[in-house]
C-alpha cells in the first residue's frame, strides 16, 4: 500500500460527501454501539483482573448441608484460615469479615460516611497484591487504633488523598488513617474502601478472638493464594479434612445429623478469584451478601451481539462500497490498461476501506464516549474506565481488522472487471452473482434484526409480567427501612424509639418487623416441621411482628392471621402457614390445619411445637424463577427491616421518617426503599438485559433499513428499463408497486425463516429458566415478524413510489 | 514487431456465440500507422483489445517484437503492457477524482519511477500538449479537446513504442478532431507505432495503412501512396 492509495481513498470520499456520510456514520453507529457493549463485556469478564497473578488466587466457598436446602456460600469457617497457612502450596491465605454487617458508617466532622468496610487478617494485603500508596499497610493493619482506606475513599471522606493521620469516629471511638491504598476497580467482587487489622477496637473481642482462632466455628471469608503448581485438590482435601475433624462443626441437632445421612457436615470447594463474578449459586446471610454476580452465557450473549451489530453495519458499508467499484469500472479497467497488477489494485481497495473503517471508528470510539454515561447509568456497573488506553487500542485493532474484511467483496468485485469490456461500455453493471450476494447480505440483516426482535420480546414480556405480578398485597403504601449491624426492637431502646415516634406521626398509618422485606433474600433460612405420620417438611420461617399481616393488609385464606390483639409480639406457639406448607404438611384443605400441632427441633436439641392458627395467601417471597415455596410464619421482633405503611402520600411519611431518623440514630445513614423497588429488584438483572437488547434491536433494525433501502434504491435503478417496458405494456402503478413488494416481501420472508427460529429458540432459552411464564405464546415471534415487515414496506417505500411514478421516455432516453 | 497469426476470438452471451475476429492474419511494423476502419459490430474494438494485450485470442498466435505473448497470464501481460503499450479511447477514460497531472503521472505510477521524477516526466508532456496550465484542475473542468489531450499525454508519458487509438476522435467537434490527429501525426513522426481505430474515412486516409474488417476477417489491407 502506498501513500497514494490512502489519498486516493480520501479523496473518493471528499469528492461524494453524503455517501461518505451515509458510510461512515451508520458504520461508525454500528462501530459504538460494539463497543459500548464489548466494553460491558469486557468488565464483567475481567472481574478481580486487577489482582496480581489472579490465576493463583482461589476463593473458598462451602455447602452448608446442614440446612435443609444445602445451600453455597462464599464463607467458611474462620478456623480454617489457620489450616489453609499451613497447607503445603499455599502461599498466603486471608481472612475476613465486614466490619460491620453490610456497611459501616463513620462520622467525620460532622458528616456520616457510609462504606463497604473490611476487618482484615495480616495476609490480605499480600495475598491480594495490595501496596500502600501512602504510609505502612503492615503496621495499619497491626494496630488497634489504625485503619487503611483507598484513594477514592479518602477523596469521599476527607476530600483529599493526602490523609496519613486523619480521624474518623466509629461508635464513639476514634480510629487514625495510617495507610491510603490503590482503590480497587469497580469490577471487584472484594470492594472496599476502609480496612481495619483483627486486632482493631473497632471489634467485638469474640470477633478479634475469632478471626485469629476460629474456635467458635463462626464463619469469614476466604481467599488463598497458591504457589506455582501446586495442586488445588490437595490443598481443597486438606481444607475439607479439617473441616470434617473440627469439633466446633459437628454439634447439631440429633434430626439434622439423621437428615445427613452419610453426607458431611460441609463441603469445601475452591473457586478462581478470575471466575467470582460468574459464580451465581451463592445464598445471603445476615453476615454478607455475595454481591452481584453475571450469568456467563448472557455475557457471552452480549459478546455475540455486539459483533453481530458490527458485522450488520460492515454489511451496509460492503453493499454499498461494492456497488460504488461497480461505478467505478472504468478508472478500474484504465488502471489495469496503465499496468497495475491485481495486487495493486486490491492494494488501493484495501486502503479505501481502511480509510473507513478507520474514520468510523474515530467517529464510534467519540460516539461511545458520548452515550458511555447513559449507558452506563442503563446497565447499572460504574464503567468509568471502559475507554481505557489498552480498550482504545483493541478498538483501532478491531477497526483495521474491520476495514480488511469489508474490503474483501469490493477487492473481489474490482479485480474481475475486465478492462476491455468496462471501457467499451459493455460492463456498466454489476454481475449476476454480485448482485445475489448482495440481497443475500440484506437478508441476513433482516434475519438478524428479527432475531433480536424476538428475544427481545420475550425478555421485555416476561419481565414485565414479573414486575405486574400481584405480590399478595398492595405495595405502593410501603416503605422498607433498614436498621444497620442488626439493630432490632427486642434488643435496642432506639429502634422502640423510632417505632414508637414514627406510630406517632400522623404521616404514618403504621409499622410492622420483620427479618427481612418480603422479595429480598438476604435473612432466608428454614426449619423442617414435623407432624406424626408425614415426611418432614422443609418450610422458609419469616420471623414477624404480631402486626404484620394487618399492615400488609393480607388476609387470611383460612383460620386467621397473627393479630396484636390477641399474639404477644414474641409469643413462641402461634404459626401461620402458607398453602404450599398446609399441603406438604399432609392437610386436604387449609382449614383442616386449624389448630394442629407441628414439631421442630431447634439447634440445641430442644423439641419446639407451634400451633398452626391460620393459612396466608401466598406472597411473593421469590422470584417467578421459583416455584412458590412452603412459608411459615413465627412471631419474633428481633428483626431489623421495618415496614412503615402511608397513611397518605409516601413522600409524606418518607419525609417523616428521614426527619425521624437522625433523632434515633444520629451515627447511622438512613437506608430506606420503596417496596415496590424491593420486589423489582428480583428481576434488576432481567431489565437491564431487556434494555440492552432493546437498544441492540433498534439498531440492528435501523441499519437493516438502510440496508434494504439502498437495495431497493440499486433495484429500481437496475430494473428501469424492465419497468418501462412493463408500462409500455400496460402495467399500472399498482402492478409496478406490487412488482417490489414481491421482490422484497420474497428477501423479508427469506430473513424470517434464518431468523426467527434462532431467536425462538433463545428466547425460550430464556423464559426455561421461569416457573411461571407471561402467557403470551408466540407472539413474540409474530410481533418480531411484523416489525421487521414493516420497516421492510418503510424501506422500500421512497424507491418503490418511485418506479411506480417512473416516466417511460425519461427513462429509455437515460 | 506486432504479428497476429491466424488468430480467432469467439465471444459467448448465454446460448449466443459470437466469432469476433475469425482467422485474423496482420503484421505491423515499427513505426507505422495503421487505420482501421469497418462497419459496427465487424471486430474493430476486439482487433484493437486484442493488440492491446488487454484480451487473448482462442486459437492462432501473436508475436510481440519475436515473443509469443497468446497464452501468457494476465499478471505477465500486465507486466509486458507496462509502459511499452498506450491507450487513448473515445470517451477519454480519464479519472475524476484524481488532477489532470495526477491522470497523466498514474501512467507512471505502476513502474519503477520515482515520484520526483514522475512529476517532472508529466509537468514536461502536459507542456507538450499545451495543457500545463489545467494541471490543477479536474477532468471535468476541461473541454472534451483538452480532456483527449490529456489522455495522449497520459499515454505517452511512458513513451511507449505502440499506441492505440479506440476512434479517438469520436467525442470531439471537426476542430478539435483535427488537433488531435495532427498530435497522433506528431506522435507518429517521432517513431511511436499508432494502429487507430476509425470510423472516418478521412482521418483513415491520415495513415499510412489501412486494414478494413468485415465480419471479423480482414477485407482490404492496403498502404497509402506517400
Amino acid at each position: 500500500m502506498t501513500r497514494e492509495d490512502f489519498t486516493i481513498g480520501w479523496r473518493t470520499l471528499v469528492q461524494d460527501p453524503l455517501y461518505s456520510l451515509v458510510v461512515v456514520l451508520g458504520l461508525a453507529i454500528g462501530f459504538g454501539t460494539c463497543l459500548l457493549l464489548l466494553g460491558f463485556v469486557r468488565y464483567s469478564w475481567q472481574y478481580n483482573a486487577h489482582v496480581p497473578h489472579v490465576e493463583q488466587v482461589y476463593v473458598l466457598k462451602q455447602r452448608d448441608n446442614r440446612q435443609p436446602t444445602a445451600p453455597w456460600f462464599d464463607q467458611v469457617p474462620l478456623l480454617l484460615h489457620a489450616t489453609a497457612l499451613k497447607a503445603p502450596g499455599v502461599d498466603s491465605a486471608a481472612a475476613w469479615l465486614p466490619t460491620r454487617p453490610q456497611q459501616l458508617t463513620a462520622r467525620i466532622k460532622g458528616h456520616l460516611y457510609r462504606h463497604d468496610s473490611l476487618t482484615v487478617t495480616p495476609e490480605f494485603a499480600r495475598t491480594l497484591g495490595l501496596a500502600a500508596v501512602r504510609g505502612d499497610l503492615d503496621a495499619t493493619l497491626r494496630l488497634p487504633d489504625s485503619f487503611a482506606i483507598t484513594e477514592a475513599g479518602a477523596l469521599a471522606a476527607f476530600g483529599s488523598a493526602d490523609v496519613i493521620g486523619r480521624t474518623i469516629e466509629v461508635d464513639g471511638q476514634s480510629v487514625r488513617v495510617g495507610a491510603v491504598v490503590r482503590t480497587p476497580p469497580a469490577n471487584t467482587t472484594i470492594p472496599f474502601e476502609t480496612l481495619f487489622g483483627p486486632n482493631s477496637n473497632l471489634s467485638p473481642p469474640e470477633i478479634r478472638d475469632e478471626l485469629v482462632t476460629g474456635s467458635r466455628g463462626w464463619w469469614g471469608r476466604m481467599l488463598i493464594r497458591v504457589k506455582p503448581g501446586a495442586s488445588i485438590e490437595a490443598i481443597r482435601t486438606t481444607l475439607q479434612e479439617a473441616v470434617d475433624h473440627a469439633a466446633v462443626l459437628q454439634k447439631m441437632p440429633a434430626v439434622t445429623r439423621a437428615r445427613l445421612g452419610g453426607r458431611k457436615v460441609m463441603d469445601v470447594a475452591l473457586v478462581p478469584l478470575g471466575e467470582a463474578y460468574f459464580d451465581r449459586d451463592l445464598a445471603a446471610n445476615n453476615l454478607a451478601r455475595p454481591g452481584p454476580r453475571g450469568d456467563r452465557a448472557v455475557v457471552a450473549g452480549l459478546g455475540a451481539i455486539a459483533l453481530l451489530i458490527l458485522a450488520l453495519a460492515a454489511i451496509n458499508y460492503v453493499n454499498l462500497a461494492t456497488a460504488r467499484v461497480v461505478r467505478r469500472q472504468r478508472e478500474i479497467a484504465m488502471r489495469k490498461v496503465l499496468g497495475a497488477s491485481p495486487r495493486q489494485i486490491s492494494m488501493q481497495f484495501i486502503a479505501e476501506a481502511l480509510v473507513v473503517a478507520l474514520l468510523a471508528t474515530g467517529l464510534g470510539l467519540l460516539l461511545a464516549w458520548l452515550a458511555l454515561p447513559l449507558f452506563a447509568t442503563l446497565v447499572e456497573r460504574d464503567l468509568g474506565g471502559m475507554l481505557s488506553l489498552s480498550n482504545v487500542g483493541a478498538a483501532l485493532a478491531l477497526g483495521l481488522l474491520l476495514g480488511l474484511a469489508s474490503a474483501v467483496n469490493p477487492v473481489w468485485t474490482a479485480l474481475r472487471v475486465a478492462p476491455h469490456g468496462a471501457l467499451s461500455g459493455r460492463q456498466d453493471s454489476e454481475s449476476v452473482r454480485a448482485g445475489q450476494v448482495r440481497k443475500l447480505m440484506t437478508v441476513l440483516q433482516i434475519g438478524a434484526a428479527m432475531g433480536l426482535a424476538c428475544v427481545t420480546l420475550a425478555i421485555t414480556w416476561q419481565t414485565r409480567h414479573a414486575l405486574a405480578r400481584a405480590p399478595g398485597f398492595d405495595p405502593a403504601p410501603l416503605l422498607i427501612v433498614d436498621m444497620e449491624g442488626g439493630t432490632n426492637p427486642k434488643h435496642s431502646a432506639a429502634a422502640r424509639g423510632l417505632i414508637a415516634a414514627l406510630k406517632a406521626n400522623g404521616a404514618v398509618a403504621g409499622v410492622t418487623v420483620s427479618e427481612d422485606a418480603v422479595g429480598r433474600h438476604d435473612a432466608a433460612w428454614s426449619r423442617e416441621l414435623r407432624r406424626p405420620g408425614v415426611a418432614d417438611v422443609r418450610v422458609e420461617m419469616k420471623s414477624v411482628s404480631a402486626n404484620f399481616f394487618e399492615q400488609y393488609g393480607i388476609k387470611p385464606v383460612a383460620g386467621r392471621l397473627f393479630d396484636p390483639r390477641i399474639d404477644a409480639d414474641e409469643a413462641t406457639e402461634p404459626l401461620v402457614v402458607n398453602a404450599v406448607a398446609a399441603r406438604q404438611l399432609g392437610f386436604a384443605a387449609p382449614a383442616a390445619a386449624i389448630g394442629q400441632t407441628v414439631v421442630f427441633t431447634n439447634f440445641d436439641d430442644t423439641v419446639v411445637y407451634k400451633r398452626i392458627v391460620g393459612v396466608a395467601p401466598e406472597l411473593r417471597f421469590h422470584s417467578l424463577r421459583e416455584a412458590p415455596a412452603a412459608i411459615g410464619y413465627e412471631l419474633w421482633i428481633a428483626g431489623s427491616t421495618l415496614t412503615v405503611k402511608a397513611a397518605h402520600s409516601l413522600p409524606e411519611t418518607e419525609a417523616a421518617v428521614r426527619a425521624l431518623w437522625p433523632r434515633w440514630f444520629p451515627d447511622s445513614v438512613l437506608t430506606m426503599h420503596h417496596a415496590t423497588d424491593v420486589l423489582a429488584a428480583d428481576y434488576a438483572e432481567d431489565r437491564r438485559l431487556a434494555r440492552l437488547m432493546a437498544i441492540a434491536t433498534g439498531i440492528a433494525l435501523a441499519i437493516a433499513a438502510f440496508g434494504t433501502y439502498a437495495l431497493a434504491a440499486d433495484a429500481v435503478q437496475g430494473r428501469a428499463r424492465e419497468i418501462v417496458l412493463r408500462k409500455l405494456y400496460g402495467a399500472r402503478k399498482r402492478d409496478i408497486g406490487l412488482l417490489m413488494l414481491r421482490e422484497f416481501g420474497a428477501l423479508t420472508l427469506a430473513g424470517a425463516v434464518i431468523g426467527l427460529p434462532v431467536g425462538a429458540l433463545v428466547g425460550e432459552r430464556y423464559l426455561s429458566s421461569f416457573v411461571e411464564r407471561a402467557p403470551f405464546g408466540y407472539w413474540n415471534v409474530a410481533l418480531a415478524f411484523g416489525a421487521s415487515a414493516c420497516m421492510a414496506l418503510v424501506a422500500i417505500a421512497h424507491h418503490a413510489w418511485g418506479a411506480m411514478r417512473m416516466a417511460p421516455a425519461e427513462a429509455l432516453r437515460g | 514487431m506486432l504479428k497476429l497469426v491466424n488468430v480467432t476470438k469467439t465471444y459467448h452471451g448465454g446460448d449466443v456465440r459470437t466469432r469476433a475476429l475469425d482467422g485474423i492474419n496482420l503484421q505491423i511494423e515499427a513505426g507505422e500507422y495503421l487505420a482501421i476502419t469497418g462497419p459496427s459490430g465487424c471486430g474493430k474494438s476486439t482487433l484493437l483489445a486484442m493488440l492491446g494485450l488487454l484480451d487473448t485470442p482462442d486459437s492462432g498466435e501473436y508475436w510481440i517484437d519475436g515473443q509469443q505473448v497468446s497464452r501468457l497470464g494476465e499478471a505477465h501481460l500486465n507486466r509486458l503492457r507496462r509502459g511499452r503499450i498506450g491507450f487513448i479511447f473515445q470517451n477519454f477514460n480519464l479519472i475524476e477524482a484524481l488532477s489532470v497531472q495526477e491522470n497523466v503521472e498514474l501512467a507512471l505510477q505502476y513502474m519503477d519511477v520515482t515520484v520526483a521524477e514522475r512529476r517532472r516526466r508529466a509537468v514536461a508532456m502536459l507542456e507538450k500538449l499545451g495543457v500545463a496550465h489545467r494541471a490543477r484542475h479536474r477532468p471535468s473542468q476541461l473541454s472534451g479537446g483538452q480532456q483527449q489531450r490529456v489522455a495522449i499525454a497520459r499515454a505517452m508519458v511512458p513513451n511507449p513504442a505502440v499506441l492505440l487509438a479506440d476512434e479517438p476522435t469520436g467525442n470531439l467537434d471537426t476542430a478539435r478532431g483535427e488537433e488531435v490527429m495532427r498530435l497522433l501525426r506528431q506522435i507518429n513522426g517521432e517513431g511511436t507505432t499508432i494502429v487507430m481505430v476509425t470510423h472516418s474515412p478521412a482521418h483513415a486516409a491520415q495513415a499510412s495503412r489501412t486494414v478494413r474488417l468485415l465480419d471479423g476477417r480482414v477485407v482490404v489491407d492496403a498502404l497509402h501512396a506517400a
